[in-house]
């Protein structure tokens, strides 16, 4: 969304009123039409550069809504990928859905790296930031172990549970990063 | 009257609009993509380039290059001295911009 325009002032050497698009304080600087610094700055002008700052600042922060959301899509990956193990019985389907699992992680990372802007880092929640992804597959082998050890492959009420157990690490990674959002 | 007057708090790098505007439109984020800021202050990749340059220089702005895939990619973030000089920046404004008018 562009910054609101007006009118261009014709003073070539005066500073800019609110709302001059940045383009033309960009020819102007280019020209050498700058203010004379020793001139003292209005608090019309000063208005005018904080105003104009403050939206910089929101329009570029509001593509860098990433890192939450990323999270909960491995959360959700994770469940889902522990519902199919479990609940799916022929075991090329279990095999390809490891493979997928292994791939999941690796997806999140390119599509992060492919972000126009990553959000500032929050303060790292209580016991740091590897924790949590560390503890998901944890969780998921040992859900995983159990549930074929005891033979609860395609028994819901044993993997349904599992695979919201699974995605709690990051779904409270998740939180916390929506928490601490500035 | 005595006492300074807050502009002597202006940072020097940051007067100048389009430097200000690169360093508001990173202020908020860990870094930001090159065209991404160049489409979000409206200037063209010459202009940014040169200002980022200066930025750079000062030690105010961090320059990382990469690759997503086949594409290069140039990624800009404020250094912490950055991030200090554009809060002085912004007290400064805030000073001025509460000023009372008789109070030149």
């Amino acid at each position: 969304m562009p910054i609101a325009r007006s009118h261009q002032p014709s003073g070539i050497s005066a500073r800019p009123g609110p709302g001059v698009p940045l383009a033309n304080l960009a020819s102007r600087c280019q020209h050498g039409n700058m203010e004379d610094r020793s001139s003292p700055l209005s608090p019309e002008q000063a208005r005018s550069d904080l105003k104009r700052a403050a939206e910089l600042s929101r329009r570029v922060r509001s593509r860098a809504r990433l890192a939450r959301v990323q999270t909960m899509a491995l959360a959700v990956g994770f469940s889902a990928s522990l519902l199919a193990f479990g609940l799916i019985t022929p075991l090329a389907w279990r095999v390809f859905v490891c493979v997928v699992l292994m791939v999941l992680p690796l997806a999140v990372v390119q599509w992060r790296k492919r972000a126009s802007a990553i959000e500032p880092y929050p303060p790292p929640p209580p016991g740091g930031w590897m924790a949590y992804p560390l503890a998901t597959p944890v969780v998921y082998a040992v859900a995983a172990t159990i549930g074929t050890v005891a033979d609860m492959h395609g028994q819901p009420w044993f993997w349904v549970p599992a695979s919201i157990v699974v995605a709690m690490p990051l779904v409270v990674l998740a939180l916390w990063q929506w928490r601490h959002d500035r | 009257m005595t006492g300074s007057h807050p502009r002597h708090e202006l940072d020097n790098q940051l007067t100048h609009p389009v430097r200000l505007s690169i360093v508001a439109a990173l202020a908020d984020v860990q870094h930001a993509e090159f065209a991404l800021i160049r489409d979000s202050v409206e200037i063209t990749e010459s202009m940014l380039s040169k200002q980022v340059a200066l930025l750079e220089e000062t030690g105010y702005v961090r320059v990382e290059k990469g690759r997503v895939g086949r594409h290069a990619r140039t990624w800009l973030s404020l250094t912490a001295d950055g991030r200090a000089a554009y809060r002085r920046h912004l007290n400064a404004l805030r000073a001025i911009a509460g000023r009372d008018l008789t109070h030149p």
